[in-house]
Formats: C-alpha cells, structure tokens, sequence
C-alpha cells in the first residue's frame, strides 16, 4: 500500500465547483480536512451540502477544480483502492432485499477480495469486528429488510466498518430516524471514530445535532463556504443568520458545555 | 381531461381547422396519388379501361372507405375507453380486446366451426369482453391503476395470441393466410366491408352523442359525478360495451389494427382537443385519416403495387413509441408502490433445498424421456423400445433444458442489474428484440448461417436491454412502468417482426417457425449447440456472484465499494443479450421461463446469488422440459411449440404475481 500513514494533506480540495444544466450547485470551494476528526458539513436546502459530500466520495466529478486524497487527485484512484480508504453511505439507502446483516456487512470486503478474490479468514474476522462494534451481534443473521430505521442505518454502518475505510462518509445518515435513533447513530459514530481514530464526513440537517457530535462544523450557503471552526466559532447568532437567514439565538448546553443554538 | 371549459382562442381554433384542412388534402393527395400510380393493366386498350374501372371502384375506393371508416371506429373506440377508464393509454390493443376477438374467432374457425353459424361479430365480441373482463378483474383490486390496467391488458394480449397461434399451428392448415389476416389488411374486392362497417360505426356515434352530457360529468370523479347524479357504473358499462363492440367488430371484418385506438385520441389531444365531445369527434376523424394514412403508404411503398405490409401490423408499429412518450405523463392512482412487495422468505438450509430441487430435476428429466403418449394412452417405454426412442426425445429434452437454464440465468441477471423483481428477458422486449434483430438479419441476406442469426440476435437483445437499464436509471420509474415500458419496446419489436412475416414467403416461415419456439426439429446438432452454449454462458455468472450480489443496490452503493459500476453493467448486458439469443433461439420470444425461474427461486426461499442461479438453473430447465413433455401429450397426436406452451404456464404466473402484490 502506498497510502500507509500521511501526515498531512489527508484530503484538501482546490477550487471546486459543480454545475448541471446551465446551474452552478458549488463554485471555487477550497478547503482541508484534517484525519482523525469528525467533521459535519451543514447548510440550508440546496445549498449544495449532499454534491460536495458526493464529489468528496467520488461519486460525482466536479466540472472545475480537483480533489486530492493523500495528495493524490481523485482521478488517479482506482475504484477499488479507493474503496478500501474511503466508506461512503448515500443519504436513501436501499432495500437490500432478503439479505441477512452479515451477508450485507461482508459486502464491505468486495474492494479486498474483488470480483475473484478468496473470502478469506482476514476477511471473516472483519466482518464479525463490524458487526460486534456496531452492536449488531443478536441481528447477525436477521433480514435487513425486517429490521428498524435505525437498526438499518447501523447495519450500513456495520458495512463501512468491514470496509476497512480510513475515512467514513454519511449523506444525512439520520434524516428518517427520530430523535433517540439519531442520538444513537450519531453517538455510534462518535465513539468509532474516537476508537479507531477514523475521520468523519457527514452531512447533517440538524445544526444542533452537528455541534453536539462534531470536531468541526463546515457550513455552506448559495454554493459556497460561508464558515468553517469548531462549533464554538461557527454557532453564533450573527454567523447562523448569514448561514441559515433567520435570527437565531445561542445558549451553552448545561452538562456538555457546547453551543445550542433556538429560534428567535 | 378536465371538465372545466374556457373559451378556446379563436387563434387556436384557426390552427385547427387548418391543421384539419391539411390533413384532409394530403389524403386525398394520397388517394389520387394511388389511382396514378396503379400499373397499367396488359391487354387491348377498351379491356384495359374496363379493368382499371373495375379495379378502381371495386378495390380501391371501397378500400380507402374501409380505411377510413374504420380508423374513425378505432378512434373513437380508444377514446370512449381512455375516457372512463380515466387512462390515456387504453385502447383496444393495450387492454386485451382485439387478440381476445382474434383468439375468440380463431377457436370458432379452428375448432367449433358450428358456432361460424353466427356472425363474426358475435363471436368477436364475445372474445373481446371476456378477455377485457378478465383484465379489468385483474386489475380491480388495484383500483383500476392505469398502468396496471394496461400492463395486465398487454399481458393478457400475449397470452391470448399465443393461443391463438398455437391454434393455428395445431390444426396445421392455412398458417400463413390466417396469420396475414390477423395483422390487419385492408384489401377489399367489392363493398361488403365498407357496407357491414358504415352502419356500426354510425350506430356507435349515435349512442355516444346520445351519452354525451353524462361523458362530459364522468370527466370530474365518481364521487362528483355521483353527486351529480350520473349512475356511475350504469354509464361506465354502457360506453365500455360500446367501445368493446365498435372494436370487436373492427377486429371481425378486417383482424387486428394494432394501436390505432390509442393514437387516435392522443392526436386528438396533442391538437387541442379537451371536452368529450371535442375528443371523441376528433379521435374518430384522427383515426380515419390515420389508418387511411397508413394504407395508402403501404400500398405505395410496396413493390409493383402488392402491399409493403397489411395496414395493421404498419400502425402497429406506432405503439410501441407512443406508450414510450405516453408513459411519463400517465398518473398513477396508487401514488408510489412498488412491485418489490413480493414476501421473501429464507431458506434455512438452501443447501438442502438446492439437493431436493435437484432430485425433482432429475425426475422430470426421466420421466419425460421415459413416459410418452400412445395411441393406446400413457406408455413407458423402457428397454429397447426406449433405445429406439432416445435418439427422437433426448435431442429435444436437452435444447428444451439447455434454453431454459440460459433463459432463467438472463433473467436473473436482468432482476439484479433493474432490481426490479419481475424483470426478465420476455417481459423488458429483450427476446422480442432478439427477434428484431433476426428479422433484420433475414430481410439483409436472405438465407443467413447460425452465426450470423444468432449474431443478430444478441445484437438486437443488447440494444434493447441497454435502452430499458438506461430507463431504468435514469428516472423514478416504479417497477410496473419499467415493465410497461419494456412491454411497449417488446410490441415494437414483435411489430416489425410482423411485417416480415406478413411478406408470407420463406422467411416469413423461419420467423413463425422461431416465435413458436418450436422443438420440433431440433436434432443432435442442434442440441449439442444449446446445451455447450448454455454451459459457456452460465459458467462464469458463478464466478461473477459477488457483482450480482452488490448490484441491486444501485449505483450510489456500488461506486462506494469500488465496483467498476459501468463496466460490470455492461459485461453483464452482453451476458444477458448472449443468453437470451441463444436461449429463445431455442425456445421463442414468449416463454415467459426468464422471468419465472429466477423469481420463483427467489420466492421459495434461495437469496445468495450462486444459490438463486442455481435453483433458477434447475427450475428453468425442469419448467421447459416439463412443457416440452406435456406439449406433446396434451393434444397428442399433434404437438404445441414449446415456447407458445411455455407462455401458457408463465403468462398466468405473471398476472397471478400482479394481482397478488395488492393483498399487502
């Protein structure tokens, strides 16, 4: 593996803009994500959030600028190398008919083993580490199809675990779930991403919900970067006015300590 | 459709009688056209004239009349269904009422010839509303969803000209004559046409003037048009019978017009047309000039004045398209449901499962070897007797399991790429596309070698299917359009395949011969050919499990795991096109076993790739053999092609899985 440790530059993105159909969605966005963090990107609707989270999973190819993953550009990756640093959850996950979690947790090898390749012990033991950390155990052989929202949302996260990933990316992993699912997603990624030092992409709907579990908060308008710091920097009222376009206020949460933020 | 009328701009009028005026000149233009162009008849100059005479008055123009006629009455029909069926894709082809009048007249001519004691049309129309009941039955638990409505009407079409050839074939006589008579020509030698159509088509638009005001409240809903006191159902049963009639009658005098019914009224509306009346008298006048349209190009465009192709099977090929364009604009009345609803279960040891699939297989293959009809009934021929038959039954067992299995894999492949549970080589035109493809390949070189037919075959099965997986990916469609759009693209298809046919010459025999799906002939070359294609085939879907496995769950997914999304999509596209080639070159286009076996593997419990292939392998093979077995017993001592007895057992399961889907 040529991708073994890099201390710096783990993912920086130079000028990147998107446009479809005569529309800009993203224009001249630089910015640098540093490894091991747990970063939320968050912005009102259309605000062009879920492209850029695309375009940093390779998903779509931005029609200006570039992305570079360890310093290489996106279109150096193959398929497959990527996949084994970079997990990607889209925001609608499907129904994955009459499979079992464990059969859709050993999907996550493919980008190990290949088309061809031996399902092997390392390969076994991977899976089972994904599911025994998303605390999936008693589900194993349950339907994924039969399970709950959130049962489901961490059965996918089980699949990205068993990728092996570096980096995990989720497309508003939460926006189907109440409240104490989301708490539950959300902490479940937190805690992985603390243990096994993973960095974090997340889109998030809910500004609160981002401060409460993220390292940094990107926030977009209008197809830019209007703001990106700690939730502390970016939750203030005159930046969530800019970022959201109405007043808003902001208290400390009593037993966190870190910034809620209520309509005025 | 809305009841709401606002004055029409006199702008938007002007164009319309302009736009009618033109049309109505470049008819006559046609017409005239038609007389100039009609060859000169050898002979001395007065017996020439007295000829031309004849052949004018007495074929042509009763000819033209006919054309227009009846398009008016096709017209009309399609938008008294499309009206209160509140469906703009109904028509007497998308809902089962011309091949249900087909089979009804086919069954009267081929076995109770007593019953030709009463007129066609009688026959006819009984036909046509049983097999629209039967639609309408289907689809009632679905409140009447239009696509469903015609999805089940196509479905049923299929099934119903199946028999109708299987008939045809059975009773071995007059093949080809009945068959050019079933794809709609218009030739006429005297008046009688013209005479029997005139007064039914003006009994038709009399009634329909007389239930006009109540036409007009069923634009609104039921329940307001309830509330205005409209006997909702009284009327929708009345008007139906109506448009059943009026296209019942079409199909007694001059066979099948495909499609015309539901071009008529779109034309109608793409011109402005919104009332009832305004779209059932447009329709009627869109159709007339339509249908004589399209007869006349036919008798120009065909070499030394003998028609290019009957009038029916030209208009055919208008409906494949217009369903296409039409489909986006069709508004469900379920909202969005999809048809992966299907209850799937697991087996618990499909290890075992796959071993008990294996004996049942291998019992069929036995038995069909083994037990055939005699004239002294069943016999088991064992022994000898059985060494003599081996060479006659083996040959054709094998292409029959060989075709199945490839079909049944083709199938699998197209439910994961689609991830639509009913896909299947049949039911998206990809075996109809195959035989476009063979089609091309006959009318270029005339008597083509394997290869090359086959070729062809895989080519058009490829285009096809690449076309419905770009539809499929590109927009929300639920599972039933894409099945609907992939049943329009199969009508195209088989369209051109019926203008081939029509030609009613050697080619013609191949193609008929093929779209039986008959195992007749198939000798030890020919078997020895399916059985190796199958296992070259089949072989490395095993290898490729893991990509059937990732790829139902889109290209979001897909992408994230590495998958070369592009790539294993289209290696698996040309894998499916092979197989279905090489599958229905065996068995035909309409076996329907692509879309059974996978599914029914799938519903008995085996979800793993490599434990669906191979319990879709066995089923697909044991399920063809088993109609190869029974198609020679059931009507011993004649035969029923396989494919056509294939249809017969996959058609009722399809619209057996289509009703179901509404109990959850």
């Amino acid at each position: 593996m040529v991708e073994q440790g890099m201390p710096d530059g783990f993912l920086s993105l130079s000028g990147v803009g998107f446009s479809a159909n005569g529309r800009t969605i993203l224009s001249g966005i630089d910015m640098d994500i540093q490894a091991g963090r747990v970063c939320g990107l968050v912005g009102p609707n259309g605000s062009g959030k879920s492209t850029l989270l695309k375009i940093i999973a390779r998903q779509v190819a931005p029609t200006s600028g570039d992305v570079f993953w360890s310093g290489r550009s996106l279109a150096d990756w193959s398929g497959r190398a990527f996949a084994r640093q970079v997990a990607y959850m889209p925001q609608f996950t499907p129904g994955a008919d009459g499979m079992t979690v464990r059969e859709l947790v050993a999907l996550g090898r493919f980008p190990w083993h290949g088309t061809l390749g031996r399902f092997g012990k390392v390969d076994r033991r991977a899976v089972e580490a994904a599911i025994q950390r998303s605390d999936l155990a008693s589900f194993a052989d349950r339907r994924v199809d039969n399970m709950s929202g959130g049962e489901r949302q961490r059965a996918w996260i089980a699949m990205m675990l068993a990728q092996d990933a570096r980096c995990l990316i989720l497309d508003e992993p939460t926006s189907a779930l109440d409240l104490a699912h989301q708490a539950g997603v959300l902490a479940l990624v937190r805690t992985l991403a603390e243990e096994q030092g993973l960095t974090v992409i997340v889109v998030l709907h809910e500004i609160n919900l981002a401060a409460r579990y993220c390292d940094t908060i990107i926030a977009l308008n209008g197809g830019r970067v209007l703001m990106s710091g700690s939730p502390r920097e970016v939750m203030r009222s005159d930046t969530l006015k800019q970022i959201f376009g109405v007043d808003m206020g902001v208290f400390e949460h009593p037993q966190h300590q870190h910034p809620v933020c209520y309509l005025l | 459709m809305h009841g709401m009328a606002e004055p029409i701009r006199p702008r938007l009028k002007a164009r319309r009688s302009l736009l009618l005026a033109g049309a109505g000149l470049s008819c006559l233009g046609l017409l005239l056209l038609t007389i100039w162009l009609m060859p000169v008849v050898p002979g001395s100059p007065e017996q020439a004239q007295m000829l031309r005479e004849i052949l004018i008055w007495q074929s042509l123009m009763p000819r033209a009349a006919l054309g227009l006629f009846v398009g008016a009455a096709l017209g009309l029909s399609g938008a008294l269904l499309q009206h209160v069926l509140r469906n703009p894709i109904a028509d007497a082809s998308t809902l089962g009422i011309a091949a249900g009048a087909q089979l009804a007249l086919s069954v009267a001519l081929a076995l109770v010839p007593g019953l030709l004691v009463l007129p066609r049309e009688i026959i006819a129309f009984a036909g046509g509303f049983l097999s629209f009941a039967v639609v309408l039955a289907l689809s009632w638990r679905r409140q009447l969803d239009p696509v469903t409505v015609v999805l089940s009407g196509m479905i049923v079409t299929m099934i119903a000209a199946a028999l109708s050839v299987a008939l045809i074939l059975a009773r071995g006589e007059y093949v080809m004559s009945i068959f050019i008579w079933g794809s709609g020509s218009l030739s006429q030698q005297d008046w009688s046409g013209v005479l029997s159509i005139l007064p039914r088509l003006a009994l038709g638009g009399l009634a329909t003037m007389l239930l006009m005001r109540p036409l007009r409240v069923m634009s609104l809903n039921d329940s307001a048009a309830r509330s205005l006191g409209v006997s909702v159902h009284a009327i929708r049963f009345a008007v139906l019978t109506l448009a059943v009639w009026l296209a019942a009658s079409v199909t007694a005098i001059v066979g099948v017009i495909g499609f015309l019914g539901l071009a008529a009224p779109a034309i109608a509306r793409y011109c402005g047309a919104r009332t009832a009346a305004e779209i059932t008298s447009a329709a009627a006048l869109a159709g007339a000039l339509l249908l004589f349209a399209a007869d006349s190009l036919m008798q120009l465009l065909g070499p030394g004045f003998s028609d290019l192709a009957p009038a029916g099977a030209a208009t055919a090929l208008l409906g494949g398209p217009l369903l296409l364009l039409l489909l986006p604009r069709v508004r469900s009345t379920l909202g969005l449901r999809t048809a992966s609803s299907v209850p799937l279960q697991r087996l618990r040891r499909p290890g075992l499962g796959l071993a008990v699939l294996g004996v049942a297989f291998l019992c069929i293959f036995g038995l069909a070897l083994t037990l055939g009809a005699s004239d002294k009934g069943l016999e088991m021929s064992l022994g000898s007797e059985f060494a003599d038959l081996l060479p006659f039954r083996l040959p054709r067992l094998l292409a029959a399991g060989g075709a199945g299995a490839m079909l049944a894999a083709a199938g699998m492949i197209m439910q994961r790429i689609t991830g639509n549970p009913l896909a299947g080589p049949e039911v998206l035109g990809v075996s109809a596309g195959a035989g476009a493809g063979l089609a091309v390949a006959l009318f270029l070189v005339a008597f083509p070698s394997l290869p090359v037919m086959l070729g062809s075959m895989a080519a058009g099965a490829l285009v096809t299917f690449l076309l419905m997986t770009a539809m499929t990916g590109r927009s929300a469609f639920s599972a039933e359009r894409v099945l609907l759009a992939g049943v329009a693209a199969g009508a195209l298809a088989m369209a051109l395949v019926t203008l081939v046919l029509a030609q009613g010459n050697m080619r013609s025999y191949l193609l008929l011969l093929w779209m039986s799906g008959s195992t007749n002939r198939v000798g030890a070359l020919e078997a020895t050919f399916v059985v190796s294609a199958s296992i070259v085939l089949v072989a490395p879907l095993f290898l490729l499990g893991r990509w059937l496995a990732i790829l139902p769950l889109g290209a979001d997914v897909n992408r994230g795991l590495g998958l070369p999304v592009a790539r294993a999509r289209l290696a698996l596209a040309l894998l499916a096109a092979l197989l279905t080639a090489a599958g229905s070159f065996a068995a035909g286009p309409l076996s329907l076993t692509g879309l059974v076996a996978p599914h029914l593997a799938r519903m008995v419990g085996f979800q793993r790739p490599a434990h669906q292939l191979m319990a879709a392998l066995m089923s697909g093979a044991g399920l063809m053999i088993a109609s190869d077995w029974l198609s020679r017993l059931v009507i011993y001592p004649y035969q029923i092609p396989l494919g056509l007895f294939a249809a017969l057992i996959g058609g009722p399961y399809l619209l057996w899985l289509l009703g179901r889907k509404s109990d959850q």
